[in-house]
């Protein structure tokens, strides 16, 4: 009887310090996400002037996966990300909103925390500055982008600009040969 | 008859007289004996300042500033550049010219752009003179290069005049007027990053920028060195370099190596960096990655 109960303490006590173990590794990380970014965002809250989408979509029947018909509405998107839908980034009941893949809502001025969903990696880039353009000063104030301000979230693709003129082999100053 | 002896001494004689003279009556410009900027008192400093001033100004009719601001306690440049963002544009060579005042007849730029394949390292395969309709091009990854400001320079060890030398924060700078434009720093260099004056600079003043440093940005002449100096006027004023901000792919870092929350060491700490011609054990402060 003695030994019995021994062993359920030590079983229960093991267990419990093994899980706080991990809950101290993994609380670790979880403040990591919380820290505040190294630099400022622009204020951008939607231009008040747009037309905001639910005057037309509360009346409007949601079909889920139909992206035809929302295309040929919205002509000014062009769409090609990945295997997408419409309905996989905004929100099916507020289309002022968008929504994560963990059926969070955030709005659109937060929209890298949905966008960071799958793309992970550049998301943890980019809260750290590494990822995109960072303007401002060196040891001072800084102002990073948002996705969108960079992106064309409907068709992102790589950038590709014309090349400025190479060096003239006959009229600068430095040769190698 | 003359004798030789006596022809000897008296043009020896002459020509004492005459450089006296010259001297005394300021035929000879003030500055020609000027001390190098490490051994100028700071009055010299002044004097000279202004005089470069109105010299500038008047060679490019608006009014030019030379600053002589020096390093920031506690600050070590870095430059970190991200070679998969990198689309070969060119846009930091050209902001880079403009910000620098760097001669557009000859051509002088100090940020080369090589165009790589895929696959080899070799810079000896770069090629510097690629033209496309649009970039990247298929197959080809771009490295810019300019001076890495090595930690060990051995451009500074060769120079004969001590007219090169490593800044506090790390810069590596020349005092143009010191230089003799021998050109042993040039052939010292492992990435050609040094550029010469073959002839006389021509920069059109009404695109010289005026806000210069001097032993940055300022017009230099014929037979003088000059380089990258991570904008020197700008950085030690807490802006970004020119390059930096020019780059539309947010593919260059910059930062302060020595703090610990900067860009530069955070991107150090987790990406797969490394340097070029790590070999020669110049130990840059110009860092690579893929990322």
């Amino acid at each position: 009887m003695v030994l019995r109960s021994r062993f359920i303490t030590v079983y229960f006590w093991g267990t419990a310090v093994i899980f706080l173990f991990f809950a101290a590794i993994s609380a670790n990380s979880f403040a990591q996400s919380s820290l505040p970014l190294p630099f400022q965002l622009s204020a951008r809250e939607r231009n008040p002037e747009a037309f905001p989408c639910q005057d037309c979509h509360q009346d409007l029947p949601t079909k889920n996966g139909d992206d035809k018909a929302g295309l040929e509405e919205h002509t000014q998107v062009s769409f090609k990300h990945g295997g997408l839908r419409c309905l996989d980034c905004h929100d099916s009941e507020d289309r002022d909103t968008l929504r994560t893949v963990g059926q969070r809502r955030v709005s659109f001025s937060n929209m890298e925390e949905m966008c960071g969903g799958c793309h992970a990696a550049d998301y943890r880039d980019w809260k750290q500055g590494i990822h995109g353009k960072l303007l401002g000063s060196w040891n001072g104030a800084q102002w990073g982008l948002r996705c969108m301000e960079c992106h064309d979230v409907h068709k992102p693709k790589p950038m590709t600009l014309r090349p400025e003129p190479p060096p003239h082999p006959r009229t600068e100053a430095h040769r190698s040969q | 008859m003359i004798t030789r002896r006596e022809f000897i001494e008296k043009s020896a004689l002459g020509a004492s007289l005459l450089t006296l003279s010259s001297l005394i009556s300021g035929c000879i410009p003030e500055g020609f004996f000027k001390n190098p900027l490490q051994k100028m008192s700071k009055e010299e400093l002044n004097r000279t300042i202004q005089r470069m001033e109105a010299t500038y100004s008047r060679k490019f009719s608006k009014e030019v500033t030379v600053k002589t601001t020096p390093a920031q306690q506690d600050v070590l440049f870095g430059m970190v550049l991200n070679l998969s963002k990198c689309i070969g544009c060119r846009r930091c060579v050209q902001a880079c010219i403009k910000e620098n005042n760097q001669s557009r007849d000859p051509q002088i730029a100090w940020i080369d752009v090589l165009e790589m394949k895929h696959g080899s390292m070799d810079l000896e395969k770069g090629d510097r003179y690629y033209q496309h309709e649009s970039v990247p091009a298929e197959g080809c990854f771009y490295l810019p290069i300019q001076c890495q400001q090595c930690q060990d320079p051995p451009c500074v060890k060769v120079c004969p005049v001590k007219a090169t030398w490593k800044e506090p924060d790390g810069v590596i700078v020349i005092d143009y007027d010191w230089c003799i434009g021998c050109r042993y720093c040039l052939a010292a260099c492992p990435y050609n990053a040094r550029k010469y004056n073959w002839s006389n600079p021509s920069l059109p003043a009404k695109e010289m920028n005026p806000q210069v440093h001097y032993l940055g940005n300022r017009p230099r002449d014929k037979g003088e060195v000059e380089k990258c100096t991570f904008c020197i006027h700008r950085t030690r004023e807490g802006k970004y370099p020119a390059c930096v901000e020019a780059c539309p792919t947010g593919a260059r870092k910059f930062g302060n190596l020595l703090d610990r929350e900067s860009v530069v060491r955070k991107i150090l700490a987790e990406k797969n960096i490394f340097v070029l011609k790590p070999e020669l054990n110049v130990y840059p402060r110009f860092y690579y990655y893929f990322g």
